[in-house]
């Protein structure tokens, strides 16, 4: 017969260190290995590696480092707009379909929404840029429509292009923004919405007195996770316009991918990853202190 | 109920066709580029072929440039996806259901993880691979996706195997079930829906990792992955065969299309889930 259990089991123990390995060193190990290689001159080639101080951080705030502080006002432009895109968007079409009180077309107009997600960001990302390119595409149909004048080489005219990568995925409906507001909204319950409408209330009111008010909570979420997704986010960028023209649509987390990866300075790079790491995290905790006192 | 049809009701159906109007036209756009000549997409982008003069062309020279690709990518999906399974069902187990000394500590660390920004890290785990000499082999991809991919899984396998009643882990012990039998023969089972959301939702972010891919895979075409070659084609100008690389598009879509809506309930669950406790 098995004896008693002891007091201290290793098993534990070994269900979870295979993850806690790994996050040891894809994660944890790697932050630290990154702030202590800000502090050195690494280079991706294999010279020795010096230990430098704060040089990299001088230089960044030095004139040299100017781009990189220019870089962040293109990602406050982006990121704002980006909040308020998945905010406003998806909220409008999950109302409008709350009120399409016909089961059936409403769930296919809901499950039409889904689709676009499955298909490949990179995929999106380029058939966008195809649309804005200069012998076809949005310029294909201003021509139908006679506007030729107002036709542009989007991406690579350096006064249209930041507005063409933040109005990329216009109008940023599909995706798990609309799923969440549109079970929010479809939570707050019939009953209320039915209570309202005996009372005489018109839709326009139900939408702003009814539903509004009880999806507050899930547009402070939502603000959360598209702040997080669009500052870390580069990879829109990186496939469209790399950053260019010139340094027209420049974001920070673009800038240390080129440092690190074509010029090959990962010491000075990790210096600009530890600041907006830093960045990052302050709005995060910034967020999340203003979402728990709100609610709970 | 009655629904009046007023002026606002209009109104707010015109706008929701439109929405889903411009939600589709990218993607209507690409099944249209792909059934016609580079040329014909220049000269006549918006019109539709005759279906006699459809160009297949473009989908036969598109499978062969991502065949491969899309092999190589559903390799790296796989393997990474049993390890992540594993782990995340074993580690969610332990959160949810032991009780040892460090316990909130730890599940703590895995939650900080999500703060880290992917960019941070790109360079130091550049340097770990390489040192690990692994650079240019499927396990570049492999090993730093099992590491990355886990935090979302974790969290929502430990609500899960939290919920479930003490009284049956009890009754297990009783009748002599170790603490590995209990995982294996009672949690497991119990909780594949839970895994099957987390597994969706890990395939299709490996799927459409680009960035990190053309990293580490940078010689020769072999082992690169179909979106990373999807990403390169247009970061080096490439080909401006625009039908053929449309159809490219589409042919690389299917998998993922398939696997999904064939989980697609579940996904659906998981990303709601997710999100709002995430």
């Amino acid at each position: 017969m098995e004896k008693k259990k002891a007091k201290f089991s290793i098993y534990p123990y070994l269900f979870i260190a295979p993850t806690m390995i790994l996050i040891g060193i894809f994660s944890y190990y790697a932050m630290f290995n990154g702030i202590y290689m800000s502090l050195t001159d690494y280079r991706i080639s294999y010279e020795e590696i010096t230990f430098v101080g704060l040089e990299n951080y001088r230089y960044l705030f030095s004139p040299d480092g100017a781009l990189f502080w220019k870089s962040f006002s293109n990602q406050a432009i982006i990121t704002i707009c980006a909040v308020v895109n998945s905010v406003f968007w998806p909220l409008l079409t999950a109302e409008l379909l709350f009120f399409v009180r016909h089961k059936k077309i409403a769930n296919t107009i809901k499950s039409m929404f889904v689709m676009p997600m499955l298909v490949p960001g990179i995929v999106s990302t380029l058939i966008w840029r195809f649309l804005y390119n200069k012998d076809f595409g949005f310029n294909t149909m201003l021509e139908k429509l006679g506007l030729e004048s107002l036709q542009h080489d989007w991406m690579n005219d350096d006064k249209t292009a930041l507005f063409a990568v933040i109005f990329m995925g216009f109008p940023f409906v599909s995706g798990m923004y609309f799923l969440i507001f549109h079970s929010a909204v479809n939570n707050v319950g019939q009953e209320l919405y039915e209570a309202a409408v005996i009372d005489g209330a018109t839709n326009w009111q139900v939408a702003w007195k009814v539903h509004i008010p009880n999806v507050m909570g899930y547009v402070t979420v939502i603000s959360t996770l598209s702040l997080i997704g669009s500052l870390s986010g580069f990879g829109a960028i990186a496939a469209t316009t790399g950053g260019g023209p010139g340094n027209a649509t420049m974001i920070p987390a673009m800038l240390i991918y080129r440092v690190a990866f074509t010029d090959g300075r990962f010491g000075y790079a990790s210096a600009m990853g530890t600041i907006m790491m830093i960045v990052i995290m302050t709005l995060t905790l910034i967020q999340r202190k203003l979402t728990s006192s709100k609610e709970v | 109920m009655r629904v009046k049809k007023n002026f606002g009701y209009f109104l707010s159906r015109i706008i929701l066709i439109a929405l889903v109007a411009m939600t589709f036209f990218p993607f209507v756009m690409m099944i249209n580029m792909s059934l016609k000549k580079t040329l014909d997409v220049k000269l006549h982008f918006l019109a539709w072929p005759a279906p006699n003069e459809i160009y297949w062309k473009n989908f036969e020279k598109a499978f062969d440039f991502v065949f491969h690709p899309i092999v190589n990518s559903l390799i790296v999906c796989g393997i990474s996806l049993v390890l992540i399974l594993i782990m995340v069902s074993m580690t969610g187990y332990a959160f949810g259901r032991l009780k040892f000394a460090g316990k909130n500590l730890f599940f703590l660390m895995v939650l900080a993880v999500m703060m880290i920004p992917y960019t941070m890290l790109l360079v130091p785990n550049y340097t770990i691979i390489r040192n690990m000499d692994l650079l240019n082999t499927k396990w570049s991809l492999i090993i730093p996706y099992i590491a990355g991919q886990q935090m979302f899984g974790i969290v929502l396998s430990k609500t899960f195997f939290e919920s479930l009643p003490q009284e049956m882990f009890e009754a297990a012990k009783i009748d002599g079930a170790s603490e590995f039998q209990s995982y294996t023969r009672i949690a497991l089972p119990l909780s594949v829906p839970t895994l099957i959301t987390v597994g969706v939702t890990c395939t299709i972010s490996m799927y459409n990792d680009y960035i990190w891919p053309a990293l580490v895979l940078t010689k020769g075409d072999k082992i690169k992955t179909f979106c990373q070659i999807v990403f390169n084609n247009a970061a080096g100008k490439g080909t401006s065969d625009y039908g053929m690389t449309t159809a490219a598009f589409i042919i690389g879509t299917l998998p993922l299309l398939i696997i999904t809506l064939s989980c697609l309930k579940y996904y659906l669950a998981g990303m709601l889930d997710g999100a709002v406790k995430g």
